[in-house]
């Protein structure tokens, strides 16, 4: 079940929201939890028990760690307990591989259980993590009530895409019994539901549909250059859309239910630096690295070949952590190298000119080419795409299908798209803060709009099923 | 109540518009009449089951269940009539649901360059369409209508034709089967037919299939190919149907579309519809008119033309020149009755519902000739063509 799917906008939502707010104070973490559980297998129901169990898990090793205070065995536990999650995520991330390299090497049968990820296994692992270590580092006390625990990692509007939410930030909202429903939270909420709801559904699956018809359709090696880096572009506007669109609808639902997690996306299109993208792109997630594997690695301590061994060991991570195939490895590298040219070699241009008006849009188009690029690897996951072919393909000119069909019919959303980037249609609503008639009937008329649109997604006139 | 309102003194006007949309539609839906067949789409709508354990544990009731929630929510079709405004006023999209929307109002099947996949599957199709003839006792023809886009590609979306367009060079495609297969039979070209005769009604603007005036004129084709009379019926004796919005409108549902007019020459040949037991094996099912008039009073009118698709239906002619089996897809079907007026039987057969050699059925039904006819985008993407050459099944 998807949040743009008719089912759950229409009968899980606001069903659980029902429940949710009749429920007294102290129940209403048991009630998300129950309508989290049921979410879980409604999409996913063999992987439910994998689910509570190493939220389970994480509970019990977060009160060891914390029993075991000044003790020799609170590394080991806190060892043992990345072990046990993080293994787990890696087994279901690699599983497929090994195994098929195992088949190879034994003549057996693959083993199938590992060619699906388990829903949402790589943001409840990290959340664990997370809770483990701030508790192993006692930035925060361990949370003593299992349902609260349990409602924490598996609550819903978070499970299928993030954001990373701490437990430290979200602990006083799940604590906090009378406060929750706040009109002001819940006006932020609906507007951010419904605004990542237009990104997804109105530009990230429009968008998507020029890159996938380039990447599956006509194929990359019929494209010509143009209709390449105009594809390549088009992947990158969906990508933004289609994350930071899932990740608004998480915060606002978040926020209905009365738990506020700050934003994972900030206009990163609007960065002028590669260092300042990364602040800005899946800010949870590059927090956690940053928390949880740079900074005890070190981060900018030591010497300098240290802090450019700690960088390498987060962008391997942040590679392989998006995908199991090499071009995310190589997407990691390419950061890496680019963060430290940034780093290093570009410090001192920078400081001299970063005043200037036309350096600051040298800046914002070096940025973007950059990014775009790296777009491009990350698209290439192999079969049929390439990565060789595809950066053969924009920077190797070549003739082929030229990109004027597309730039004519996907015109206006690309425009529309790349205004959103801008920051624009933000800049009009806050224009009309005391508006509030006119922004509710935007938003309403959004929403609709919205419903028209994963309605018209299921539009299947069946050629011959009839004649 | 007030106070729950009223934390910054002002009324929280975006939640209430929110919820009132959310609370207030699912609660509406939840008394949506239950939908049976959705007439727009061409397709019966799923409907709720009752789960089990199994289909729980395995996920395919909550599977079923999503899916009939988008069929049986209330105002679906206003829906899609919504979405299709904004993607055609506001976005300005030249093509929807893979329709390309032209000029004029014409619409268009969208079909890009040919993947390896699909160029596997045609050259599938057509080394079994040059295998049968090889094999075959009887003459056969070979019949491959063209797509409205080639007729009419002035009438395409702009950039969308040319050499650097995305779309498939259909006319090339063309030159290439036919060179491949009028080595074995005889094939009929209709490109020149046409285009000289473009200016006419040849094609449905709404929909993928030819009209019936333009099915007139690949039969005067065929007929010259065969050296036979084209018999046409009298103009007068036609009878119009207006109003009619095919299958690139229900894809597509655009706003300014203009309906077509079907129309058809009322005769009283009848037609007897089969069901197949097995190879060469049928039982009488049902005696038919040509026109299912009924068809015409509902959205699917070209439906009327045979009826539907039959896997295997016989009609008995006016003509002396035998008898004659066609192999085909819908194209055919308002076709077929012309060929009436020169042939004394017609036995139709539709590979949608049929799954057998042609071998046993032309020998134990006493066919004189095979006609193959297809549309371009049926022959590229119908996998079932290469069961023609299925070997009769062993007694």
């Amino acid at each position: 079940m998807q949040f743009h799917s008719v089912i759950f906008l229409f009968a899980f939502l606001p069903l659980s929201l029902l429940l949710y707010y009749a429920a007294p104070g102290r129940a209403k973490n048991a009630v998300l939890l129950l309508e989290s559980i049921v979410f879980y297998g409604w999409g996913a129901i063999k992987f439910l028990p994998l689910a509570l169990f190493l939220a389970a898990s994480g509970y019990c090793f977060g009160r060891l760690i914390a029993r075991c205070k000044g003790q020799k065995p609170r590394r080991a536990i806190l060892l043992l307990a990345v072990l046990l999650q993080i293994g787990t995520l890696l087994l279901f991330k690699y599983g497929s591989y090994l195994s098929q390299l195992l088949t190879r090497l034994v003549q057996g049968e693959a083993l199938s259980v590992f060619e699906v990820l388990p829903l949402g296994i790589s943001y409840y692992c990290f959340k664990l993590v997370s809770y483990e270590a701030d508790v192993y580092m006692e930035k925060c006390a361990p949370e003593q009530n299992m349902v609260t625990f349990l409602t924490y990692v598996l609550m819903f509007p978070q499970i299928i895409v993030g954001p990373i939410m701490r437990y430290r930030d979200a602990a006083s909202f799940l604590h906090g019994s009378g406060k929750r429903c706040q009109t002001e939270r819940m006006e932020e909420g609906v507007k951010l539901f419904v605004f990542g709801l237009a990104k997804k559904v109105l530009l990230a699956d429009a968008i998507g549909q020029l890159w996938s018809e380039v990447r599956t359709g006509i194929g990359v090696e019929n494209a010509s250059s143009g209709l390449v880096w105009l594809g390549v572009i088009a992947f990158s506007l969906q990508l933004y859309f289609d994350f930071a669109g899932y990740s608004e609808m998480s915060n606002g639902m978040s926020r209905l239910f009365g738990v506020e997690c700050g934003p994972n996306f900030d206009r990163p299109y609007q960065a002028r630096s590669i260092t300042d993208f990364w602040r800005r792109w899946h800010i949870s997630l590059s927090g956690w690295f940053r928390d949880y594997i740079y900074i005890p690695l070190g981060g900018n301590r030591g010497s300098a070949a240290r802090r450019v061994f700690n960088t390498l060991a987060v962008w391997v991570a942040t590679g392989i952590w998006h995908g199991s195939t090499l071009n995310f490895l190589l997407w990691g590298l390419y950061y890496f190298v680019l963060l430290n040219i940034e780093r290093w070699l570009m410090r001192h241009v920078s400081k001299h000119l970063q005043h200037r008006k036309r350096y600051q849009a040298v800046q914002h188009l070096y940025t973007l080419f950059f990014v775009v690029v790296g777009w491009g690897i990350f698209a290439a996951s192999g079969n049929p795409v390439s990565v060789g072919l595809l950066l053969n393909k924009l920077f190797f000119f070549q003739g082929g299908i030229s990109a004027a069909y597309y730039l004519r019919c996907y015109g206006v959303v690309l425009s529309i798209a790349v205004l959103d980037c801008t920051g624009m249609f933000g800049w009009f609503w806050d224009k009309w803060e005391r508006h509030m008639v006119l922004r509710s009937l935007c938003v309403g008329a959004l929403f609709v709009v919205c419903v028209a649109f994963m309605v018209g997604g299921t539009n299947q006139t069946a050629l011959y099923a009839a004649f | 109540m007030k106070k729950f309102w009223k934390a910054d003194g002002r009324f929280p006007c975006l939640t209430a518009v929110f919820f009132l949309l959310l609370f207030g539609f699912s609660f509406l839906n939840l008394f949506a009449p239950r939908q049976v067949q959705l007439e727009m789409e061409n397709r019966m709508a799923a409907q709720f089951i009752p789960p089990t354990a199994d289909t729980v544990l395995n996920g395919t009731w909550m599977a079923h269940t999503e899916e009939c929630m988008e069929d049986q929510l209330l105002l679906r079709n206003c829906f899609i009539d919504l979405q299709c405004f904004v993607d055609e006023t506001f976005l300005q999209k030249t093509e929807m649901n893979g329709i390309l929307l032209g000029k004029n109002g014409w619409m268009f099947t969208k079909q890009l360059r040919l993947s390896d996949t699909e160029a596997q599957a045609l050259e599938k199709n057509v080394g079994a369409v040059e295998r049968f003839a090889e094999n075959s006792a009887v003459p056969v023809t070979f019949l491959l209508a063209p797509s409205a886009s080639l007729i009419y590609p002035e009438m395409l979306p702009a950039y969308s034709s040319g050499e650097r367009s995305p779309l498939l060079d259909e006319n090339a495609l063309l030159d290439e089967i036919f060179a491949r297969l009028q080595m074995n039979m005889a094939v009929v070209d209709l490109r020149e037919c046409f285009r000289a005769n473009k200016q006419e009604y040849l094609y449905y603007k709404t929909d993928h299939h030819w009209t019936t005036l333009g099915a007139g004129y690949a039969y005067q084709q065929f007929c010259i190919q065969k050296g036979l009379e084209p018999i046409l019926p009298a103009p007068k004796e036609r009878i119009e149907v207006p109003g009619f919005y095919g299958t690139h409108y229900t894809k597509t549902r655009c706003q300014n579309a203009e309906s077509d007019t079907l129309f058809y020459y009322p005769g009283k040949a009848r037609m007897t519809v089969y069901d197949v037991i097995s190879d060469a094996q049928f039982s009488e099912n049902a005696a038919a008119p040509l026109i299912a008039a009924e068809k015409l009073d509902t959205h699917d009118k070209y439906s009327a033309f045979l009826g539907g698709n039959h896997g295997y239906a016989v009609i008995q002619g006016k003509g002396y020149e035998g008898s004659i089996l066609v192999v085909k897809d819908s194209y055919a079907n308002c076709l077929v009755p012309y060929l009436t007026e020169n042939y004394q039987t017609v036995g139709v057969v539709d590979y949608r519902n049929y799954a057998y050699g042609l071998n046993s059925l032309i020998e134990n039904e006493g066919y004189d000739e095979v006609l193959i006819l297809y549309c371009v985008q049926s022959f590229l993407t119908d996998t079932r063509i290469p069961m023609i050459n299925r070997p009769p099944a062993a007694e």
